[in-house]
């Protein structure tokens, strides 16, 4: 009788218990988020301790003592930490289940890690803790709905967390794997890191502002908060049926207040969506700049080599679930736990020389390097110099060449004393060739002056040690050739025996267009000037003419085809460079059954604004050179758009084909031409077909048909020829 | 030889595959990285049989040497635990030249004692290259030719071209 008694007593208990003990630590979650981690030992853990000794153990002697029939105590002390124990492991579930929310409020939410270090002390609860975790974020961060710049941004709060939580990053490494199985999948991570690195001083301290404001942001809303936690804090206090719903909801709102948007829509609040947005509205991940330009954190770095501190007081043993190999972690490494979890250092520096090589180029103001230059040394630090070396000859080439457009220039002022105006500042990119092996890259930039109609400026490149930059064919405008000449006449003067191979699509271009009611100055790529200088062009023939002649013509015409014959460029290419100049309102695709007629695609200029829609103005689009005389629109335009042209040749990325594809057909072309040379001077279809299969150990995914077209084309080059018995061979040079 | 002989068997039977497939895997990748990264004047295939052990090359006579201009074909034939033991290599177009005999035999120290594994085709290839301009008169095979090498080129070059012969495979 007694035992059943006992039996159901407890039972009883372990639901109070669960419900007492969760309603008490949400409340006690309100103070502690709030005290935002302040103290040492947690005041959630010490509050929870209070309440077990006064009104839990206190309850519990009140019934035992009156369903017991002995006499005496029936709470003793032990029974007492007993419950302390138990209460405290409920705890640790709690927050075990809050863990990823509470990463995502980092560094708010220290006060909850705090309670969670403090209970989680044996090795079954760290395995539930890392287990519990890595099922979180995969169900509510890596999924295809959140783009890597959040993940990584999360990651870097994770880092942050568990090395709070546990200095010796084992749980970190316990919950890493899944995520950076993750993120090799996700072919933007390394670069979102890079530019992140390489974030510009304005970015880190707009992101330093926006860490100001947000951390502003949660004392106003704590204030708009109180009664509302206060009122879940009431609900929480009703009946012990409800108790888990009332823990969760009143917990979300402190311990994701600053960015939940990722996976808990219903618990944002007004106040807490826009530092999120302005956080990531930035795209790129200022924190890593931040992190980088922390003295602090640079001088840990320095101490990290040091064996072992022998005057640590704070030193504990490694944790019981460390590997065999495991080694101390010294510092709290975001950067260096980044770069090892995005994979090897060689995909990280090839990714970082590419960035470094596209920023170079596009600096309008090649004295600037500060960023790079400090990325660089700190990266060193990392990799050491030898892996690196390739950024310092790049900066270097880009320093070098500035001297040398100097010293050329100086040699052509001497032979001409003019008045230098910099109108139109433009630049393209040279290849030179030292020998066969050796070449440079030069990009120019050009200015207009007043008898000189562009200034040039190159930059050279020494090819070996710059990442592979393509080459975009197109014809830049005749003036920007003659620089061209004239920068490469006086480059080989002073360097002999090195040639200089121009990369046009490269360069920049500052354009002036003179249009009837208005004047556009933009910067923009040699395609993109290319191809607007080229509207210019059926003016010119008139440009002796005065002005109201001009008036009297229609806006210039071009339609994609004209241009891509006159400019040679790619048709894609030519497109998207037309659509830039729809968005400038300088070009407007024509629709009219007139324009039909002319040809699909016809883009005219818009001469001005307020012309109507079918308007007969004429279209000038003028480069102006700054003396741009305005009674001779027309020869301004000319020379001005010259310089514009060889800027468009910067922007010819998007090329014909997949560049995957273009090297695959190359490649089987090797495999062609090594089959026809050697093993059977001419061979059918099917037998080459079925030879590549067998040869190509990735697997050769062509059909007979693709084969031959791809022949077909050869044929056409002049490369092969089909003899008797349908049989192909290559053509004898 | 004995080593290489032993060790390769071995290898293949740990992995329980036909030794050959090893020799088979690694010429695979030896054509990947000749047909994508090929050197100038050589170049080399499997024969048109099919049979990944043998294979066909072309060598095109280096300037300034007496083959100048001249297409030079061998064959090559892999053994079974290959690359643990040389190719057999020969010249299949008639050739006049110091250390290859008439039969199109090749005396080159890499293809027989100082082969290692380290070696494959495009590097045979080029160290046979090298040799048309560069004799090792030393150890000839043709003594005659090593003789004129060194006394009368004009009449090394003439034996040359007489000897040449553009052979066709069709």
């Amino acid at each position: 009788m007694d035992w059943m008694m006992s039996a159901f007593v407890c039972g009883a208990y372990a639901g109070v218990w669960s419900a007492t003990d969760r309603r008490g630590l949400s409340s006690v979650l309100n103070t502690v988020s709030r005290g935002t981690g302040s103290s040492v030992t947690s005041p959630c853990i010490i509050s929870l301790m209070d309440w077990v000794e006064n009104h839990f153990a206190r309850l519990s002697f009140e019934v035992l003592s009156r369903i017991s029939q002995d006499s005496g105590s029936p709470v003793t002390l032990s029974d007492l930490e007993t419950y302390q124990s138990l209460a405290l492991s409920r705890l640790s579930t709690l927050r075990i289940a809050e863990l990823f929310d509470i990463v995502l409020a980092w560094p708010d939410s220290r006060g909850a890690l705090d309670d969670l270090r403090a209970t989680i002390t044996t090795s079954a609860r760290r395995l539930q803790l890392t287990s519990h975790f890595t099922q979180a974020s995969k169900t509510r961060l890596l999924h295809p709905g959140c783009s890597t710049l959040e993940i990584l941004e999360t990651y870097i709060d994770i880092i942050h967390t568990f090395h709070a939580l546990d200095h010796s990053k084992v749980l970190l490494g316990h919950v890493e794997p899944s995520l950076k199985l993750y993120l090799w999948q996700r072919e933007d991570a390394v670069r979102i890191v890079v530019t992140g690195l390489l974030a510009s001083p304005e970015a880190v301290r707009a992101a330093r502002k926006v860490k100001e404001i947000s951390k502003q942001q949660p004392e106003r809303q704590k204030a708009g908060k109180r009664p509302e936690a206060g009122a879940r804090r009431g609900a929480g206090k009703g009946p012990v049926v409800t108790p888990t719903t009332t823990g969760r909801s009143s917990r979300t709102p402190n311990t994701t207040r600053q960015r939940d948007d990722l996976q808990e829509p219903s618990s944002k609040t007004p106040g807490e969506t826009p530092i999120k947005s302005r956080a990531s509205g930035t795209g790129k991940l200022v924190e890593l700049a931040l992190l980088l330009n922390d003295p602090t954190k640079t001088r840990h770095t320095l101490v990290e080599d040091e064996e072992l501190d022998w005057n640590d007081m704070n030193w504990v043993p490694d944790p019981v679930d460390a590997g065999a190999n495991y080694k101390r972690p010294k510092s709290e490494d975001v950067i260096g736990t980044l770069i090892s979890a995005l994979g090897s250092e060689d995909v990280f520096i090839k990714e970082f020389i590419t960035i470094v090589a596209e920023r170079l180029l596009s600096l309008s103001d090649p004295a600037r390097f500060d960023q790079e230059l400090r990325v660089l040394d700190l990266l060193k630090r990392r990799f050491g110099e030898a892996a690196l070396q390739n950024c310092d000859v790049m900066i270097k080439d880009i320093e070098d060449s500035r001297r040398l457009d100097v010293a050329i220039r100086r040699a052509w002022d001497e032979q001409r004393t003019l008045t230098a105006a910099t109108p139109v500042t433009m630049s393209g990119h040279f290849l030179r060739s030292a020998d066969k092996r050796k070449k440079a890259a030069l990009q120019r930039q050009q200015q207009q002056q007043q008898l000189e109609p562009t200034q040039y400026h190159a930059r050279i490149l020494s090819r070996l040690f710059w990442p592979t930059l393509d080459r975009e064919h197109f014809l830049l405008p005749d003036p920007i050739v003659e620089e061209q000449k004239r920068y490469e006449q006086g480059y080989e003067h002073l360097k002999s025996n090195r040639k200089l191979t121009w990369l046009n699509q490269l360069g920049t271009v500052r354009v002036e267009l003179e249009l009837r009611d208005r004047t556009v100055t933009v910067d923009c790529t040699t395609p993109q000037a290319t191809v607007i200088y080229a509207f210019n062009d059926s003016e010119d023939a008139d440009s002796d003419d005065t002005r109201i002649e001009i008036d009297n013509k229609l806006p210039a015409r071009r339609t994609v085809d004209e241009l891509y014959s006159t400019l040679q460029m790619d048709e894609d290419l030519i497109t998207s460079c037309l659509e830039y100049w729809v968005s400038k309102n300088v070009l407007r695709r024509l629709r009219s059954p007139t324009a039909a007629a002319q040809g699909p695609h016809t883009y005219m200029v818009i001469e001005s604004l307020s012309d109507p829609i079918i308007d007969e103005d004429q279209p000038t689009k003028d480069y102006d050179d700054p003396f741009g005389n305005p009674t001779s629109p027309a020869t301004a335009s000319q020379e001005a758009a010259q310089p514009g042209e060889s800027l468009a040749e910067e922007n010819n990325k998007p090329s014909t084909m997949d560049p995957k594809e273009q090297e695959r057909r190359t490649m089987y072309w090797q495999y062609i031409k090594g089959m026809l040379t050697n093993a059977s001077a001419s061979m059918p279809l099917a037998q080459m077909a079925m030879m590549m299969k067998m040869l190509i150990a990735d697997g050769f995914p062509w059909t007979n048909e693709e084969l031959g077209e791809f022949l077909a084309e050869k044929i056409a080059e002049g490369e092969m020829e089909v003899v008797s018995g349908g049989k192909y061979r290559l053509v004898k040079k | 030889m004995g080593d290489i002989q032993n060790s390769a068997p071995t290898l293949g039977a740990r992995k329980n595959v036909d030794p050959g497939q090893n020799a088979v895997k690694r010429l695979q990748t030896e054509l990947m990285q000749l047909m994508t990264s090929p050197a100038p004047g050589v170049s080399a295939f499997p024969s048109a049989d099919g049979n990944l052990l043998s294979w066909r090359a072309t060598i095109e006579g280096p300037d300034e040497t007496p083959y100048a201009g001249l297409t030079l074909k061998l064959s090559f034939e892999f053994p079974a635990n290959y690359p643990y033991a040389p190719p057999t290599v020969l010249f299949r177009t008639p050739i006049y030249h110091p250390n290859v005999d008439f039969s199109g035999r090749i005396c080159l120290d890499i293809l027989k004692d100082k082969w290692t594994a380290a070696y494959n085709t495009q590097t045979v290839l080029l160290s046979l290259q090298s040799l048309l301009g560069e004799p090792n008169n030393a150890s000839p095979l043709n003594g005659e030719a090593a003789e004129l090498w060194d006394k009368d080129p004009t009449l090394f070059k003439t034996k040359v071209m007489d000897r040449h012969k553009d052979i066709d495979d069709d």
